[in-house]
């Protein structure tokens, strides 16, 4: 009972299966050694509460004790020499291992399988899990013969076990689900952290950008809290002129601005307004005049945008220099207008003063002028210089040039830019120093004006109040000046020249008109002599027959007057018909001027039997004309219409002369025949010099009547009148500028 | 007034128009002044006596074509024409179609009374005329188509005998038709008869 094996103790965890066995070993010692008492312990064992069987190498049962037999449902005639594999020991387990080959293993070597727990069976079927302490039965020889095996019903406990896995497998599920959803977490987290790094980077990058932005920017940014600034970019220091942040910083815009802005308008109030605008609408885009630390003004493009920054409401302000813009654009606005002005006809004076003007515009601290060479290229002539003091430009009109004559004489001298920076210092104005000093003038620069040819036609400067010398942008400015003066005053002289053929050509025509007239004018001169000698002889007689009533006498001598009257003005119109008129521009009523005309053309009309209608417009507004060139062109169409009509039946011929205003722009005057009219063959050509459809004349009449027209800025053309005859119409600007 | 003489100015100048009249007036004739061919006509009345002075050059109807329409209306009124210096082809026209005269302007006062005084003898003359026609054609409208037959065989020269035979009639009334007819005439002689007729005869054309 004492020998126990030292195995017995070799698997601590399996304690609890072992106990019942040891407790059966304690009681008898070796189970072997009890089975081999018998009979003497035959009952004992018998009913021992425990299953004991003996069975031999082949796995047929050669014991099976009564416990066993009521545990397994086997009396003894139905177990003994049966194999245990088939009886007690199901083929496979539940967990699907081959216990046949299990038993095969322990009972070929039971030594190794002293403890085993394997499925069991009842006879009915019922599966049991059996701890067994198997021990193996040596014969004499010491050879394997039997094993004895012990087993307890563990079934509960496996049961216990089985739910204990379970439980234990939910928790192993749960730990993993857990597991899992941490795992998730974690990537979340990860993720988080990441995006948050990224926005991190992202945030700095943006950060480091838009420093670099705000302070490689070229326009000026700032950042503008209460009214004053606390932040600005370094064009900001650049643009306002200032050395240090300290010098913009603490001030506002109103300290950088003007006290007017180009419109006048106080630059505080303006301010208020735009910035009010801003904070109404969002922000806010305009045009304003901003001055440098040192007070010099430019113009600037600006974009306000109110924000709130930490909590603070402030204005984001970015400032664009756009002076170099303005001025070529102001350069561009100039030129256009010189180059409109040229093509409206306006004189050279108001050109050159319109250029001087858009010129000072760009700079309100600049002075100009436009002088010109006479025509012995000699002496300087006034141009235009509004702004210079009258003393001052009649001083210069009239200087002669040379090499060291001031600025302007010197240049339109030597064809070449003078530059002085400092009048009171210069060789050159030595004798202009007092003239200099009384006009406030302190430097000036001119540039000759020149000709296609490189003639030079007079000089363009800009005089400063203050010593200056110019920069690179102003030598192009002043160079550009002077070009589009020269384009103005040589395209002025060629208008002038050809202005000259033209109204010399005009002059021509109408003596040569006044020569195909002479008859009719006669007679319109004969018509108020003739009546005057009728008045006189009347009165004669009337005093010789002493048949005197002072009241008709007077009456008649009255008469006499206003013959005699009529006769020189019909005088007095040929005679300025045919005189050398030059475009004199003034204020005419049209129809007065009609009137007159028709004198000269009136016994043209009475010898050819052709009324002349009249429906002028009341009320017109005058026009600037040169009337003796209007009337010509009156009279060329009155008497074109005449002849047109000379084949018309008596009866019908007539005229229609009419006046009215187009719109506020223009007045037209139509002179229509109800003659045979052209055909559009001929309409086509009626204006071209030297076409004529007459067997006597020119040609010239209708090409001179439309271009001079034309040089008073009007349009006439031909249209058919109505089904029969020909109209022609005139327009005459009501504003020459 | 009808039987007033009048001098018709028509002249489209007013001027020339109004001292035409004045100077006329003076020596004591009686005007009318007109301002176009057109406003005379709607006045004018073939009967009333007078002269015309009349512009040659006028817009609208001209001074010729008033003369046509005033031969159209078998008007007898004597027409002096206004001319000036350049429209005397156009005079010449004028005279060859009846005109009495022309005067060119400015006027010689006394040339040009002269002519006004002659015309308004020719019309008083022409109207005498006329109406003396007048009286002839009423007696020549009173003969029976046979006295006409025997008068215009009288004028002829035929004798009583010749006319007897020409329409066959007896000599005795050949002599009776020509006392009806010589007293319807009131003609005193044969060559005063003769006298009537021809005269009658070119006046109608």
């Amino acid at each position: 009972m004492t020998q126990v094996s030292d195995k017995s103790v070799k698997n601590p965890d399996s304690r609890d299966t072992r106990e019942p066995l040891l407790q059966l070993e304690s009681l008898f010692g070796s189970t072997a050694d009890i089975a081999r008492a018998a009979p003497k312990y035959h009952d004992l064992v018998n009913e021992a509460a425990g299953i004991i069987l003996l069975w031999d190498t082949a796995g047929n049962i050669s014991f099976f004790n009564k416990f066993a037999q009521s545990f397994f449902g086997f009396d003894e005639k139905e177990i003994i020499g049966r194999n245990v594999v088939g009886t007690i020991v199901p083929e496979t387990e539940h967990t699907g291992r081959d216990l046949a080959l299990q038993m095969y293993k322990i009972r070929s070597n039971p030594e190794e399988f002293e403890y085993n727990e394997n499925e069991n069976i009842k006879k009915n079927g019922e599966r049991v899990w059996i701890a067994w302490k198997n021990k193996p039965v040596f014969d004499e020889n010491g050879k394997l013969s039997e094993i004895l095996s012990v087993g307890i019903d563990i079934s509960e406990r496996k049961q216990l076990e089985k739910r204990l896995l379970e439980a234990h497998d939910k928790l192993e599920l749960r730990v993993e689900e857990r597991t899992k959803e941490l795992e998730n977490s974690k990537k979340i987290l990860e993720k988080e952290i990441a995006k948050h790094e990224r926005t991190e980077r992202l945030l700095k990058e943006s950060a480091e950008k838009f420093r670099t932005i705000f302070n490689s920017s070229t326009d000026a940014i700032m950042l503008m809290e209460g009214d004053k600034f606390v932040d600005c970019n370094d064009a900001t220091l650049k643009i306002f002129g200032c050395k240090n942040r300290e010098d913009f910083l603490g001030k506002n815009h109103i300290d950088f601005s003007p006290p007017t802005q180009a419109d006048g308008t106080d630059s505080r109030q303006a301010a208020n307004q735009i910035m009010e605008t801003a904070f109404r609408t969002g922000n806010n885009f305009f045009e304003w005049l901003h001055c440098r630390l040192n007070g010099e003004v430019f113009p600037a493009e600006i974009l306000i945008t109110p924000m709130n920054i930490i909590g603070k409401q402030m204005l984001l302000g970015t400032v664009r220099d756009i002076t170099e813009r303005k001025l070529a654009e102001a350069k561009f606005e100039g030129r256009s207008k010189v180059l409109e002005l040229l093509t409206a006809g306006a004189t050279l004076e108001s050109i050159l003063s319109n250029l001087v003007t858009t010129a000072e515009a760009l700079n309100p601290k600049m002075l100009c002028s436009v002088v010109l060479l006479d025509e012995e290229q000699k002496h300087l002539l006034h141009g235009a210089a509004p702004s210079l003091p009258n003393f001052y430009n009649r001083a210069i009109d009239g200087i002669e040039i040379g090499p060291e004559v001031g600025s302007c004489g010197t240049a339109a001298y030597t064809g070449k830019r003078v530059i002085v920076g400092d009048v009171y210092t210069h060789p050159y104005w030595v004798s202009f120093r007092d003239l200099a000093e009384k006009a406030g003038i302190r430097s000036c620069w001119s540039e000759p004006v020149s000709a296609s040819s490189g003639e030079v036609l007079g000089a363009f400067a800009i005089y400063y109040r203050e010593p200056r010398l110019p920069t690179e942008s102003d030598i192009r400015f002043i160079r550009e000046s002077a070009q589009l003066a020269g384009i103005a005053i040589e395209r002025r002289q060629s208008d002038e020249q050809s202005r000259m053929l033209r109204d010399e050509l005009a002059h021509v025509a109408r003596i040569s008109t006044v020569g195909e007239m002479a008859s009719g004018l006669a007679h319109e001169i004969n018509q108020p002599l003739a009546a005057i000698s009728n008045y006189t002889k009347g009165c004669i007689r009337r005093i010789e027959k002493n048949d005197i009533d002072i009241d008709e006498l007077s009456a008649a001598l009255t008469r006499i007057t206003a013959q005699a009257e009529r006769a020189a003005k019909v005088i007095q119109n040929l005679r300025e018909f045919v005189s050398k008129g030059e475009l004199q521009g003034e204020r005419f009523d049209i129809n007065a001027l009609i009137n007159e005309a028709l004198v000269l053309v009136q016994s043209d009309a009475r010898q050819h039997q052709v009324s002349i209608n009249l429906k002028l417009a009341e009320y017109l507004p005058e026009v600037v004309v040169d009337r003796i060139q209007i009337q010509q062109v009156v009279l060329n169409l009155v008497r074109n219409g005449i002849e047109a009509l000379s084949g018309s039946d008596i009866s019908r011929r007539s005229i229609m002369i009419t006046t009215l205003k187009n719109n506020d722009e223009e007045i037209e005057v139509g002179i229509s025949d109800n003659g045979p009219g052209l055909n559009h063959e001929i309409l086509d050509h009626l204006f071209e010099p030297f076409y004529t459809t007459k067997p006597t004349g020119m040609g010239m009449g209708l090409a001179i009547s439309q271009t001079i027209i034309e040089s008073h800025g009007g349009v006439m053309h031909a249209e058919p009148n109505g089904h029969q005859g020909l109209s022609i119409r005139f327009t005459l600007p009501l504003e020459r500028k | 007034m009808p039987n007033t003489a009048t001098v018709f100015i028509v002249d489209d100048d007013e001027a020339v128009r109004e001292s035409l009249k004045w100077m006329i007036e003076s020596e004591g004739y009686t005007t009318e002044t007109y301002a176009s061919a057109d406003d005379f006509l709607v006045s004018f009345d073939k009967s009333r006596p007078g002269c015309m002075l009349l512009d040659i050059r006028m817009p609208g109807r001209n001074g010729l074509e008033l003369q046509q329409e005033l031969v159209v209306r078998d008007a007898v009124i004597p027409i002096i024409f206004i001319t000036a210096h350049g429209t005397v082809p156009t005079a010449v026209r004028a005279l060859k179609a009846g005109a009495v005269d022309f005067v060119m302007k400015p006027f010689n006062d006394v040339e040009l009374l002269d002519r006004i005084r002659s015309a308004l003898e020719a019309d008083k003359r022409n109207r005498e005329i006329q109406s003396a026609n007048a009286v002839i054609d009423e007696r020549i409208a009173s003969l029976t188509p046979r006295e006409q037959e025997v008068m215009d065989l009288v004028i002829d020269g035929n004798s009583n005998k010749t006319i007897a035979a020409e329409l066959e009639v007896s000599t005795k009334t050949v002599e009776a038709h020509r006392a009806k007819v010589m007293l319807k005439m009131q003609a005193s002689s044969v060559a005063e008869l003769t006298r009537m007729v021809i005269q009658q005869s070119t006046a109608a054309h």
